[in-house]
């Protein structure tokens, strides 16, 4: 073998041996976090879709259905098909109203005034309490005789509805409350205002657009990406509350009469799956409700995938 | 391709992705880590591993895991308690596991990962039927049979309320006792109203004029009167109980919920169970004299508040309510036509999966039928005994409220003639479906209670969602 030749190898296997150290080294470095998305998410996704084929009570093994849960959801529960019909009744009244709310407060907390910091603060700082202490204190503010959100409405003889005792004010008062901790979307759709290219708004100034229409043809345009993104998240939760309506409704299973509001006007998806997993002893039946919780939550998200190329405006889109 | 290859193609990394994948469904697909399969049920005629008279272990201390719930008062009781018992019991050492919260669903989980409490303080009146029939207690007769201490004759009638299912005694009483009406002797002399006899039962009319004279709103005006404000209440003359106990309402009018074929539909459509259920509701929701869903008031209300002048409670509320109130009474039950009893105890029982049943056993005997026991948890207003040879000193105990009414207890418990339950006659509390029936029927109820709907309205479906429980022994669906 030449010199040359032996040098080559000498080298190549250096650098194998090198690469091999380097290659492994960033598999331990992962190893953790993959070990943990193994264990505490991938594990018990599949074991659910497992489970969701059974009939499984947890105190006794689980024991094979094939489809019957999923029949039984489509077909003879009727208070499943309540808890969906809330959900989504919840969801038409929150993902709007709550993107619309966010999206107003962050136009304004993007003005150039003093002081504009302290404002901002103020509109985060309720996404940050706790949903339990949120129940509590809207549970106080929206009695109907004596909660601070009446009393001013009486005071003008307007109607002054039960907003937690009433079951058509049930859902709109979740929502209400929802609207409350709007701050986490407001931080982003703050972001999204705040990378509006300037010079877009200099070029319509010089143009003679006035503040609605830089708003339509400028600002509106730019923070699709934002609004498509907040849509996106807004739908994943929604169809998933359960903390307020939990803290509200359902909270002390010992003393509590078995309803979630009045006349179950606040039984939504997830506290109706909590319910058959933990309190009705049905894991099995509770699995297949959260597969198809997911798959309801997928489908909506294509929808509003394959819809954004109508509506959504992306810098950096290759145009035709 | 080789993992240490630094190029990893993409090719590579699907044939990795999908390697980990694979493993993990074939991991949850193999038997799950569920639950050990607990020992069959055992039902009458078949003998368990009957124990011993329950004999401490020899040699070496045991560990045993008690699960007690409530407030922190209830965690102090179980920490005294179980040191009490450690000091006479040196070989057999108590893990004290409390819960403020749910205690079922922590009992669950735990079962779910085969390490259980040994004995659990449940919720009898709710969660016993449950834990029976998904076989998560033990059958305590066997261990009632084999221990020379026990004899049923040592205990009171009502020894074994809520805690009976399939015939089968499954939890030993840990606190409750009977029912009766509370009443604040203050508010009654501050209105002048004469306070309830404690030999005599109030008819639903004396009870319903005394309680309206006793109901306030802020402007002082009581029910009835021009310009009583029903949102605005200062103190109730009234709160009957919805839960426990509620029974009587229809039983004293010749109503029933569960006929002795165990079934619902024939007698909860009956003329006397809709009265009683709409009588109930009434007291709210259209006399005004009792708390309501329909008018919520911004401060608490209950008797412990010092502005409910009667209430219908248990035993299991007079230390608290020594705690807060000085001068209160106790009459029995109001009654229309028979006069009925009730009371519940919320037992401890024992898991099927406990490791140590003898030593379980043996804090269960002695936490709630030896005499020692049974004195200290009615010392702490816990427990009304069940023990004969304690009934004179429950009534005696010098403690608050006075011994006339210490005796309306022992009377409502003792007395096998006004004594009922649901699913007497079949021996199974509620046929051991209480949970379930309670979460069905609550949203059925809560709009006969606001005055939106009338009980007889709704009776049918009541009975036909109870019906259905009950065949099917899954929770209703609709």
């Amino acid at each position: 073998m030449s010199q040359t030749l032996r040098a080559q190898l000498v080298r190549r296997r250096w650098r194998r041996g090198l690469g091999f150290q380097e290659a492994l080294f960033g598999w331990l470095v992962v190893t953790p976090a993959v070990l943990g998305l193994i264990i505490f998410s991938l594990y018990p996704v599949v074991t659910s879709l497992y489970l969701s084929f059974t009939r499984y009570d947890i105190v006794s093994p689980p024991q094979w259905i094939g489809l019957q849960n999923y029949v039984k959801l489509t077909t003879g529960d009727m208070l499943y098909r309540k808890s969906l019909g809330v959900t989504v009744y919840y969801s038409l009244l929150a993902i709007p109203s709550s993107l619309i709310v966010a999206y107003s407060i962050a136009l304004l907390m993007n003005q150039r005034v003093r002081g504009i910091s302290v404002y901002r603060t103020c509109w985060y700082l309720p996404s940050l309490v706790p949903g339990v202490a949120v129940a509590m204190l809207w549970g106080w503010l929206l009695n109907r005789d004596f909660g601070p959100i009446n009393y001013p409405l009486k005071l003008l003889d307007l109607p002054a509805p039960g907003w937690l005792i009433d079951p058509q004010w049930t859902v709109p008062s979740l929502v209400l409350i929802q609207l409350w901790g709007v701050g986490n979307a407001v931080l982003i759709f703050l972001a999204g205002l705040q990378g509006v290219p300037q010079h877009l708004y200099e070029a319509a100034e010089v143009d003679g657009a006035g503040w609605w229409h830089r708003f339509r043809n400028v600002t509106l345009p730019m923070t699709t990406p934002i609004i498509f993104f907040n849509l996106i998240i807004g739908i994943i939760q929604s169809f998933q509350v359960f903390t307020i309506v939990y803290a509200l409704f359902a909270n002390d299973p010992i003393t509590s009469n078995g309803e979630a509001g009045p006349e179950n006007a606040a039984m939504v998806y997830v506290l109706y799956l909590y319910r058959n997993a933990f309190q009705n002893f049905q894991n099995g039946y509770a699995s297949a409700m959260a597969w198809v919780l997911f798959l309801i939550i997928t489908v909506l998200t294509i929808i509003a995938f394959r819809t954004q190329g109508r509506w959504v405006y992306y810098e950096t889109k290759k145009t035709r | 391709m080789q993992i240490v290859d630094r190029n990893l193609t993409r090719r590579g990394l699907l044939l990795w992705a999908s390697g980990i994948g694979a493993a993990t469904i074939l991991a949850a697909c193999s038997s799950p880590s569920a639950a050990p399969a607990p020992t069959a049920a055992k039902t009458s005629g078949q003998t368990a591993a009957a124990p011993a008279q329950a004999a401490p272990a020899t040699g070496g201390v045991v560990t045993i895991r008690f699960q007690s719930r409530g407030g922190n008062d209830l965690l102090k009781i179980a920490q005294d308690f179980t040191a009490m018992f450690e000091k006479s019991h040196p070989n057999i050492k108590i893990t004290n596991d409390h819960t403020n919260g749910d205690h079922f669903q922590k009992v669950l989980t735990e079962v779910a990962a085969g390490n259980p409490p040994d004995a659990y303080h449940d919720a009898s009146v709710r969660t016993g039927g449950l834990g029976w029939k998904k076989k998560i207690i033990e059958d305590l007769e066997p261990y009632l049979k084999a221990d020379k201490r026990f004899s049923d004759k040592d205990h009171i009638a009502g020894a074994w309320l809520t805690e009976i299912y399939d015939h089968r005694r499954t939890a030993v009483a840990y606190d409750s006792g009977a029912m009766a009406l509370y009443f604040n002797i203050d508010l009654f002399k501050a209105a002048n109203v004469p306070l309830p006899d404690t030999k005599k039962r109030m008819t639903w009319d004396e009870i319903q004029n005394k309680a309206i004279q006793l109901t306030l709103d802020f402007n002082g005006k009581h029910p009835g009167d021009s310009g009583f404000d029903q949102t605005r209440i200062k103190q109730y003359g009234f709160n009957p109980t919805t839960v426990h106990g509620h029974e009587h309402w229809f039983y004293t009018i010749g109503g029933e919920i569960i006929d002795a074929n165990g079934k619902v539909e024939p007698v909860m459509t009956k003329p006397e169970t809709i009265q009683g259920y709409q009588k109930l509701a009434d007291w709210g929701a259209k006399l005004f004299v009792a708390p309501s869903a329909e008018y919520k008031q911004t401060q608490p209300i209950a008797f412990t508040s010092g502005n409910v002048a009667m209430e219908e409670q248990g035993v299991w509320n007079l230390g608290r309510t020594n705690e807060v109130i000085k001068n209160w009474g106790v009459a029995p039950f109001p009654a229309q036509q028979t006069p009925c009893s009730y009371g519940q105890y919320s037992g401890q029982c024992m898991t099927q999966l406990s490791k140590h049943k003898n030593e379980t056993w043996e804090w269960m005997y002695w936490a709630s039928l030896s005499k020692e026991g049974q004195t200290y948890l009615c010392d702490v207003g816990l427990l009304q005994p069940t023990r004969v040879d304690l009934q004179e000193y429950f009534v005696n105990n010098g403690k608050s409220p006075a011994k006339e009414y210490r005796q309306v207890f022992s009377d409502e418990l003792n007395n096998g003639q006004t004594l009922k339950w649901p699913g007497e006659a079949e021996q199974t509390f509620y046929l051991g479906w209480r949970q379930y029936w309670l979460d069905a029927f609550g949203p059925l109820y809560d709009p006969v209670t606001r005055g939106k709907k009338q009980f007889k309205d709704i009776a049918a479906e009541v009975a036909k969602t109870m019906d259905t429980i009950i065949s099917t022994g899954q929770p209703a669906t609709s």
